[in-house]
């Protein structure tokens, strides 16, 4: 049997109050438009909830109210608005004052969870031959030869032509190392291997010097050339106006490298020339090969200066013992 | 002052494969189902420098993402946290012996966790290197040549726990993407075989190879995909790379949604016995290959995606993720599986 209870407004004070006349009802449908209530269970709105107000005080106070006051275990669920005291006191309420353990309610948080893992293709594990030509711009997108292997052999090389390799590795995981030595490799007319030249020296410059003699300086850093490092500083010297060409002119004068800390430094001074003259200068590092073989870096920088007789010549020194130290000029 | 238990850090990500609850299990590998274990699931790692000796940092969520980030100590016993191109939080006040959460400003689900260990006063700012992390229980363990040659499908299971004071509700999980989503207006797959997706959008930010989700324009989902090479603007897909993580294959549209997701599903499987230190499907035995009888998921949503919905105090739930490697897959360094959690909590 159904019934029905319907109030503008309600009061009870007992336990179960309002359920009483429920409890003998296979369904019921309460509505209260306003309630009040003291008790456990108090007002408990079971089935066609549409209680738009509602004071109580018990467990379980209010459920599903508009608007609520309660005192009380679990007092207000699911409200708008509500003031409550009490374990429990709100939950999910979109205004919200309380007082008790866990008293104020909820926000959004979010979380990730990461991972990372690698593929591995046995293929990819390999070397990469890179190359540039004559000079070119090496092309580290495309490898001109790959193997899995070394040594290694590789495709024959241009008459002519002076190559530069990088040979770099790349793994399973397709990583790829990203070394840039270039070491290069030249190959002459007749198709003979010409032997790895030294580097050039750096800081290369020229200066008027005593008597209208020049002086020339250098630096040759000697580490990276290795086994194929120079031991001599070549120098060709024109004072007509020329430009020295070291592929023509015999070399003017040579000197053997002091080398120290890395680097080998150059300080040579010529011979007396006239007084403005146009002095040019070219320095190459050099190896001497078995053979015995001459091997030049192949720098083309030119340095050139203005000869100048002003300056007195340098003078010479004698020191000897007598009565009193003397300088003879 | 929030708590270390409270706020974002309500839910805390676990290890299973334990033989008891809260037993101890540390290896991600074997992360496979039965009892949740005592170990966290490592999701971000952190190094730190500058940092006062006698702080700890327990943990870094997952939320603040890669990047540099900073604690400062601006009194003797204050701690702010600035995560990853974040804002400087709220100073919390930290004390000998206790743990706190120290948050972001802009966003409270990015924080860090950190225990006091002295009285000494705190000073200084340290930086921290927040970087993701290889072969976790979410990442898996790395492909190796014959999985990547064959293929591969396996499985990782992580608890859930809801390690704070009060329940937590409205919780939900589900796929995260790994690019900026695109429309497939320039170049659509065929209903069968090899073919491109092509976009007048931009794949830049996407993964070099990986996993396409298409959807159709209402967001039905069409079909997943696995491609093995991009650029700027075309997918391509070879004939193995269809019908990828349950989908069938169909021909696109020009008005079709695509997303770069990651090669995982999801499935979530309510706890055997009592709800907070009860077991999941053990798979321990039968290793990571065995596929557990589950409603695998791959939605990137949290309206699509899994919904646990309500866990009271110290309750928990499973979480599976099922990777798939395709057949010739491409070999790459590194390769990120996301997934996203949102819930409401105290």
């Amino acid at each position: 049997m159904r019934r029905a209870i319907r109030a503008s407004s309600m009061n009870f004070r007992q336990v179960g109050a309002l359920l009483a006349p429920i409890q003998w009802s296979s369904s019921a449908t309460i509505i209260a438009y306003s309630a009040d209530g003291r008790g456990q269970y108090s007002i408990e709105v079971l089935v066609s909830p549409d209680s738009f107000s509602a004071d109580a005080r018990g467990i379980y106070d209010v459920k599903v109210a508009a608007s609520a006051d309660a005192r009380g275990k679990f007092a207000l669920m699911d409200l708008y608005s509500q003031d409550a005291r009490g374990q429990f006191a709100m939950l999910a309420a979109f205004t919200q004052d309380g007082r008790g353990v866990f008293g104020v309610g909820y926000i959004t948080f979010t979380a990730d969870g990461l991972g990372l893992f690698r593929v591995a293709d046995d293929t990819m594990d390999r070397y990469e031959l890179f190359r540039g030509v004559d000079g070119a711009t090496i092309d580290y997108d495309s490898p001109w030869e790959t193997f899995t292997t070394l040594p290694h052999t590789t495709a024959a090389l241009s008459v002519d032509t002076t190559y530069a390799f990088v040979l770099r590795k790349r793994n399973q995981h397709n990583e790829t190392s990203l070394n840039i030595q270039e070491f290069t490799v030249e190959i002459d007319a007749n198709g003979d291997l010409v032997s790895t030249r030294p580097s050039a020296p750096v800081n290369l410059a020229i200066a008027p010097a005593f008597s209208g003699a020049v002086l020339i300086t250098a630096d040759y850093y000697y580490v990276p050339d290795g086994d194929d490092a120079a031991t001599i500083f070549a120098i060709w010297l024109t004072t007509d106006g020329s430009t020295p060409d070291p592929d023509i002119d015999a070399v003017t004068d040579t000197v053997t490298m002091v080398k120290a800390d890395g680097v080998a430094k150059l300080s040579y001074t010529s011979g007396a020339f006239g007084d403005g003259l146009t002095a040019k200068a070219i320095v190459r590092t050099r190896r001497i090969d078995a053979g015995p073989v001459d091997v030049d870096s192949n720098n083309t920088t030119i340095v050139s200066t203005t000869t100048d007789t002003d300056g007195p010549t340098t003078p010479g020194v004698d020191i000897f013992f007598d009565k009193i130290a003397k300088q003879k000029q | 002052m929030p708590n270390e238990k409270t706020h974002a850090d309500s839910i805390r990500m676990y290890l299973t494969g334990a033989a008891s609850d809260g037993a101890a299990q540390a290896d991600p590998d074997l992360s496979l189902g039965n009892y949740r274990s005592s170990s966290l699931v490592d999701v971000l790692g952190v190094s730190a420098a500058s940092l006062p000796a006698n702080i700890t940092i327990d943990q870094v969520s997952a939320k603040n993402g890669t990047g540099s980030a900073s604690l400062t100590f601006p009194t003797a016993d204050t701690a702010r946290y600035t995560a990853p191109s974040g804002s400087i939080g709220a100073a919390v006040t930290i004390a000998n012996g206790e743990t706190k959460i120290i948050e972001d400003a802009g966003d409270t689900s990015k924080f860090v966790r950190i225990t006091r260990t002295s009285v000494v006063a705190l000073t200084g700012t340290a930086t921290l290197t927040l970087t993701d992390v290889f072969n976790n229980a979410i990442g898996s363990d790395n492909v190796s040549d014959a999985e990547s040659t064959a293929g591969d499908d396996e499985i990782r299971a992580i608890c859930l726990k809801n390690d704070s004071a009060s329940q937590v509700t409205a919780l939900k999980v589900y796929i995260g993407q790994l690019g900026t989503s695109g429309v497939s207006d320039d170049g659509q797959l065929g209903a069968a075989g090899s073919g491109t997706v092509e976009t007048t959008g931009s794949f830049a930010d996407w993964p070099d190879s990986g996993f396409c989700r298409i959807e159709e324009s209402n967001n039905t989902h069409r079909e997943t995909v696995y491609y093995t090479s991009r650029t700027a603007t075309v997918l391509t897909v070879p004939a193995a790379g269809r019908s990828q993580l349950g989908t069938s294959a169909a021909a696109g549209n020009a008005t079709d949604l695509i997303y770069a997701v990651p090669g995982i599903r999801i499935a979530i499987e309510a706890p055997t016995g009592d709800a907070s230190t009860g077991n999941f499907t053990d798979k321990t035995g039968a290793g990571e290959g065995s596929i557990p009888a589950l409603t695998w998921d791959s939605d990137i949503t949290a309206a699509t995606g899994l919904s646990i919905g309500t866990l009271a105090t110290t309750e928990i739930y499973g979480l599976w993720i099922r990777r798939a490697v395709v057949a010739g897959s491409t070999a790459e360094s590194s390769v990120l599986n996301k997934i996203h959690l949102t819930f409401e909590a105290a």
